[in-house]
């Protein structure tokens, strides 16, 4: 832990640097004081911010929407993962039309969705999904493709069945590059969600974003900034927890 | 005989909270001209012997001096040929360029002169992963000769290539010794390899090692790789290393 | 094998096929559900009607100068911090902060910083396109084999000579990698800079045509940014595999033992 602090120290103290920096740099009107960013305001909204019912409404919207369709992914993603990389049949039948979803840029599906599921929560889980989906499958799939055959036949000599094969063998071998793939879609679910709300503009950490911009509340919009960045901070060390306590045995073999 | 690189109580201790003991305290001389191997029991610490020699690591105690100097960085003329040759040619190069890059000078002329003594002229323009293992450790000797050396340190170049590929080796490196001049000091747990190469033979201890006894080698030069190893000398050598190699602890 | 495969097409043609009757039976009546006619008709007179050249045309501009920024900037901070450990770790909790910041949020700022225009949207392009390739450089120049970094310290290379001749084509795989992620994410940010500022490019058109409810020009747009974003996919993998032939051949080379 002694350890770890102190290689962070000379990274935090170089935040430390630019943060005095930019403080500076706005006190003595070097940049324009209104448009940039300006530490210790930002601090002090942020305090205002931490307060407020805003800020829970907002996360819970937020983290709501993306765990709602994040999850979805992660279950489709996995179980259609799974037979896929499993069964050759399946994979030749579905990998056309997949193939031709997959590269569909995310967020151009925005438009539609919202003239077919509206403004609402249906849109934005939808999008979060369609999003998270294809690098949780496309990850699983090559996951249970490159499973060590070995592991495969050890569940054959001891005659366990398939649907135990799949979910006591080939699913855990494969969980590294599945959690890989989590991981990338938990990212991207983040920009989604943000990039829905900024659209719609009625609930979440994006909205308070856009609404902070467009009333011209600059030092608020950072304020939000750095909240969202936290959000995503905390996103990223929670996923690294979870990824250290299941596939701690990765880096073992 | 002067000495041209001379091993002084050279100690080793890996890890601090947990230190291991590599080296206790290893003394060795190497006079110009001289081939001189190191064998010892498996995981005895040669290898980082090899590589404080080379100045690759640090020694822990005592110094390497080369030419009376001490060694702290890998000194000029001093050149290591690794074990794994096929992970320490560089894989965008061609043969060519892989030897270039261990000329001072880009010279075409040299480059060809030292494939042609390795034997790989024709293969000048391929990358090292379309050729053999026995040729990729041609592209690194002649990598390692184009540096213009005056000591060559050998890790168990020859411990990762079939046996009669090891004996083709053996020949060239006799050759190319008897040629230039120069210094080699060989680590190798192949007891035969040992005493048909070399002029010395130093045999280490179990870890934390120490040097247990020097062996001169009567065996006469040249050395030929079939009849030389049916010699009386070759089969009264190997048989004293591999007794004292195979003692229970 | 092949049944299979065109199993696997026969299931695409029925989908889209199932979408056309949904519509020309009248089973769904809705503005924002065009048949797949109507979007391939929207796809043909797109050019000439909506001037689709200019609307296309001006998002691959701005979408080429981001990503050539963002892959300088990553190639060259991502050797030094890759060749340099105390660097990097002065810079890695700076570089974390920027990363986890989703790509939309940087746009409200930089629109007071920097306008509405191209400068907004090519600097939103560029700083998300940049960490793919920042941090694969990065793991690149650290993926280096040690075995040729001793060879480089036996033979005296100098520090600049092992990170242009050694380090650098080392990492080139990686390089290539985090390149073809950021082209994907340089098109997307670009269709995101255009939806939430300014009036110009492909990711305007769509909202725009979604706020007129012509759904077929919108479902056409996007098909062929899809198509688009597909191609640029292949033409980099193509060149990636010009560019890095030595490496399939180590690739071979290990896969036979």
């Amino acid at each position: 832990m002694k350890a770890r602090i102190a290689s962070l120290a000379p990274g935090l103290a170089f935040i430390a640097f630019w943060i005095g920096a930019l403080e500076v740099a706005a006190r003595n009107g070097w940049v324009n004081r209104v448009f940039s960013p300006f530490p210790s305001e930002i601090a002090a909204r942020l305090g205002g911010v931490l307060g407020s019912p805003a800020l829970l409404e907002a996360l819970g919207s937020t983290v709501g929407l993306l765990a709602a369709g994040f999850g979805l992914a992660c279950a489709a993603g996995v179980l259609l993962g799974l037979a896929m990389g499993y069964h050759r049949p399946t994979y030749a039948l579905l990998e056309p039309t997949l193939e031709l979803l997959r590269p569909i840029p995310k967020p151009a599906l925005l438009p539609p969705l919202i003239l077919l599921l509206g403004l609402g929560a249906p849109m934005k889980v939808a999008i979060v999904f369609l999003g998270a989906f294809f690098p949780v499958l496309i990850n699983t799939i090559e996951g249970v493709r490159t499973v060590d055959p070995v592991l495969v036949d050890v569940a054959r000599t001891f005659r366990r069945g398939k649907l135990a094969t799949v979910f006591r063998v080939i699913l855990p071998a494969s969980l590294p590059m599945i959690l890989a793939g989590m991981r990338v879609s938990l990212g991207l679910g983040l920009i989604l969600v943000t990039l829905a709300e900024m659209l719609t503009g009625t609930h979440g950490l994006g909205a308070q974003l856009v609404d902070a911009q467009r009333a011209f509340r600059v030092q608020d919009m950072y304020a939000w900034t750095v909240v969202l960045a936290s959000l995503g901070l905390a996103l990223a060390l929670s996923f690294d927890a979870l990824e250290r306590r299941l596939i701690f045995w990765s880096s073992r073999r | 005989m002067a000495e041209l690189l001379e091993i002084e109580r050279v100690a080793k201790t890996f890890g601090a909270a947990e230190p291991v003991a590599a080296l206790r305290s290893v003394d060795l001389a190497v006079a110009k001209g001289e081939f001189v191997s190191i064998v010892g029991p498996s995981g005895c610490g040669k290898s980082t012997l090899l590589q404080i020699i080379a100045g690759l690591i640090p020694a822990s105690a005592g110094e390497v001096r080369l030419s009376g100097r001490v060694v702290r960085e890998p000194p000029e003329g001093v050149v290591y040929l690794f074990q794994q040759y096929s992970r320490s040619l560089f894989p965008w190069l061609t043969v060519a360029e892989n030897v270039r890059f261990g000329l001072r000078h880009s010279a075409q002329d040299r480059c060809r002169e030292l494939l042609q003594m390795v034997g790989l002229a024709d293969f000048s323009a391929r990358y090292p992963w379309e050729l053999s293992g026995g040729m990729q450790q041609r592209v690194s000797i002649a990598r390692a000769l184009a540096a213009e050396p005056s000591v060559l340190l050998l890790d168990e170049p020859f411990s990762s290539v079939d046996a009669l590929t090891r004996l083709e080796l053996h020949g060239l490196i006799l050759d190319l010794w008897g040629k230039t001049g120069l210094t080699i000091l060989l680590v190798t747990h192949d007891v035969e390899e040992a005493v048909y190469l070399s002029d010395r033979i130093a045999l280490l201890t179990r870890r934390p090692a120490e040097v247990a006894e020097v062996f001169a080698n009567a065996l006469p030069r040249p050395r030929r790789p079939v009849e030389s190893r049916e010699d009386a000398r070759f089969l009264a050598l190997r048989h004293e290393l591999l007794t004292r190699l195979l003692q229970p602890a | 094998m092949i049944a299979m495969q065109l199993r696997g097409f026969g299931v695409v043609v029925g989908l889209l096929l199932l979408w056309e009757l949904s519509v020309r039976s009248g089973a769904v009546r809705s503005e924002s559900w065009p048949a797949v006619s109507t979007i391939l008709q929207a796809l043909g007179t797109g050019f000439q009607a909506e001037g689709w050249g200019q609307v296309f045309g001006s998002s691959l501009r701005r979408m080429a100068m981001g990503f050539l920024l963002a892959a300088f900037a990553g190639i060259t901070l991502g050797l030094l911090l890759g060749a340099s450990p105390r660097l990097h770790r002065i810079v890695m909790p700076t570089q974390e902060i920027f990363r986890v910041l989703p790509g939309p949020a940087l746009v409200p700022p930089l629109i007071f910083l920097l306008g509405v225009d191209d400068a907004l949207k090519v600097s939103v392009i560029a700083i998300a396109a940049f960490f793919p390739i920042l941090l694969n450089t990065i793991a690149g120049v650290k993926a280096a084999d040690p075995v040729h970094l001793l060879v480089a310290r036996t033979f005296r290379i100098p520090r600049r000579r092992v990170l242009l001749g050694i380090q650098l084509p080392s990492a080139l795989p990686y390089v290539f990698a985090g390149c073809r992620i950021s082209l994907g994410i340089a098109l997307i940010v670009t269709v995101v800079a255009e939806m939430l500022a300014g009036s110009e490019g492909v990711g305007y058109f769509i909202v725009s045509m979604q706020y007129a409810m012509r759904a077929g020009d919108m479902y056409a747009a996007i098909v062929l940014l899809s198509a688009i974003g597909y191609l640029l996919n292949r033409l980099f993998l193509a060149l990636e595999r010009r560019a890095l032939w030595w490496a399939r051949g180590l690739e071979r080379q290990a896969a036979h033992g």
